[in-house]
């Protein structure tokens, strides 16, 4: 395209405006020039901060304003990132590293809009594949497929990326390396003080709220929200788990609700299918020998009796521990015990649980209703801010036989203080 | 369409400006409907955009160009005489067009400055001019709303 340089001035500004990845803290101090002294476009942050632009290489590559958008987020990208202050940019390997993360991070956050350059841009083979994303193009090769993926998923960043790359340098050729041609100007060099400070604004603007908060929205983001899934999954597990062990603790016989069967072994003068040993016996011999018989009877269920804090400062995890009860519901005492400045009941009604809460929180009234119920063995889930526990308050009461699991957020202070074993969640 | 599209669109917010709520509780797919369902609520509305012919690399010469046609020599000429909208407007992109034949210069000047000083989301008459494609090649629809019959104010 025919770029003219105030045409080329008109789309610095316009993404000056725009804004992508905070850039324009940096764009607004730059000034613009047109040389030849770089082969496509660079920014210099050493003393004043430039925007050195070859107008050659935009009227021969560049085609779009979305073009030069693309390489100019690129090489403020390099300066965001301190690649050009922090690595030797000699080595041709590590150019290539750091090119492919950032035209990754741009694929991530414009999609193909900003992406299409590189395409077109750079040789799908190898080595330049890496440093675009794939467009219906088949991978190279298996391993070397995996490698773009991860790239372009964001599962590696620069130095993992060169590292590997240095690891697999046997298996590159050094001709491929050597026809790639490199955007910006990959040499070292110093940043400025006023310019340290303007880049240190910048990431802080980083919060969340670019492209790290929506990673699924382009390009192959979609697997860092499956990778997410997988953590959740995992911390998931890892709750059950804490919460499996302390009910195994406080599980009792219970008499009322006979739903477990026992297996019990009784030795009768009666052949048994399941005794093969007697069986044979009976063949050889002809009489009927004393043989294992199974006998099978309803059972005290194990249950445990649970004590779930709803007072107002358990709002914000209530939810996360409803679910997390309602998935062990067949090892619970129902109805559930609650408690906010006293002890009531609750049930679980199509899935949700019923309760009365008085918003206030009390530990005291649990003691009182486990030495009035002789409840022998319970679990206590609750964030820990009540009231201190007084050795009056557990009298009669062994301390051994009270689990106590305090919720991501809360504080277990008053039952260490008291001496009551307990358990933290971790954060979901 | 859903709220992350809806910011990709020229003319409509890259944020989700002014939202008062968290993300779950927040709506933003009705807005327009619900801004201008009510009779009375649009003060004025108006269609602002230009064809560029493809060829055209600088944009800001060829626009020139156009202004010479008129004895208009200069930005600073032409800009008093275009009557642009005085006070801030809000930008949506504009739903129908209705193709027009062979607007006038005069026209095609005014448009192509109101979209150069219009950002993602609103036009702003103090707002420098960006002679870029992208920016003018959006297709908006300006409006500007009565504030006090929004909020039912007496």
């Amino acid at each position: 395209m025919n770029w003219t340089e105030q045409q080329i001035k008109w789309v610095v500004m316009d993404m000056t405006e725009e804004d992508p990845l905070a850039c324009r803290a940096l764009l607004q101090l730059t000034e613009i020039i047109f040389t030849d002294r770089v082969p496509t476009m660079a920014v210099t942050i050493s003393k004043s901060p430039a925007l050195l632009i070859n107008l050659n290489f935009c009227r021969e590559q560049l085609e779009s304003e979305n073009d030069v958008k693309a390489v100019l987020l690129h090489e403020f990208l390099h300066v965001l990132l301190l690649h050009t202050g922090k690595y030797e940019m000699s080595n041709p390997l590590l150019n290539i590293a750091l090119d492919a993360i950032i035209n990754a991070i741009i694929y991530r956050y414009k999609g193909m809009e900003y992406a299409g350059f590189f395409s077109r841009f750079y040789k799908w083979e190898k080595m330049s594949f890496l440093l675009r994303p794939a467009a219906g193009e088949k991978a190279l090769s298996f391993e070397w497929g995996q490698l773009h993926s991860s790239i372009y998923t964001g599962h590696y960043c620069a130095d993992d990326l060169y590292e590997l790359l240095e690891y697999l340098k046997p298996k590159i050729s050094r001709r491929d390396i050597e026809k790639i041609i490199l955007i910006g100007d990959h040499t070292k060099e110093a940043v400025s003080e006023e310019m340290k400070k303007v880049l240190d604004g910048i990431l802080k603007k980083m919060n969340g709220t670019l492209i790290w908060n929506k990673p699924s929205a382009y390009g192959l983001g979609d697997k860092l929200t499956h990778e997410k899934q997988e953590i959740q999954k995992y911390r998931q597990n890892r709750w059950n788990k804490i919460t499996m062990n302390l009910l195994r603790r406080s599980l009792l016989p219970d008499e009322k609700t006979k739903k477990e069967e026992a297996r019990i072994e009784l030795i009768l003068p009666v052949l048994s299918s399941t005794d093969r040993r007697a069986m044979a016996r009976y063949r050889y011999s002809g009489i009927v020998p004393f043989s294992v018989n199974e006998v099978r009877t309803p059972s005290a269920s194990h249950l445990a009796s649970v004590y779930l804090d709803v007072s107002g400062s358990m709002n914000a995890e209530i939810g996360e521990l409803i679910s997390l009860l309602w998935r062990f519901r067949s090892c619970l005492k129902l109805p559930l015990w609650v408690f906010s400045n006293q002890v009531s009941e609750a049930r679980f009604i199509e899935g949700k649980l019923v309760f009365h809460s008085t918003g206030g929180t009390s530990i005291g009234p649990v003691f009182e209703h486990i030495r009035k119920n002789k409840v022998m063995k319970s679990l206590i889930i609750t964030d820990g801010y009540t009231e201190n526990i007084w050795p009056e308050m557990l009298k009669d009461i062994r301390k051994e036989n009270i689990q106590v699991l305090i919720s991501s957020g809360g504080n277990p202070q008053v039952f260490d203080e008291a001496g009551i074993k307990y358990s933290q969640l971790p954060k979901l | 369409m859903s709220a992350e599209n809806n910011c990709r669109i020229p003319g409509s917010s890259g944020v989700f400006q002014n939202m008062g709520g968290p993300m779950t509780r927040s709506r933003s797919q009705k807005i327009e409907a619900s801004l201008f369902g009510k009779p009375g609520l649009k003060r004025s509305h108006e269609a602002v955009y230009i064809n560029i012919p493809p060829d055209i690399t600088d944009l800001e010469e060829w626009l020139l160009k156009i202004a010479l046609s008129l004895n208009w020599r200069s930005w600073d000429e032409a800009i008093p005489k275009l009557d642009l909208p005085a006070g801030r407007r809000l930008i949506f992109p504009l739903k129908s067009i209705d193709e027009q034949e062979d607007p006038s210069p005069g026209v095609v000047l005014r448009n192509a400055v109101i979209l150069a000083k219009c950002n993602n989301c609103n036009y702003l008459p103090d707002s420098p001019l960006i002679f870029s494609r992208t920016r003018l090649e959006r297709k908006l629809e300006l409006v500007s709303i009565n504030l006090t019959a929004y909020y039912e104010l007496d």
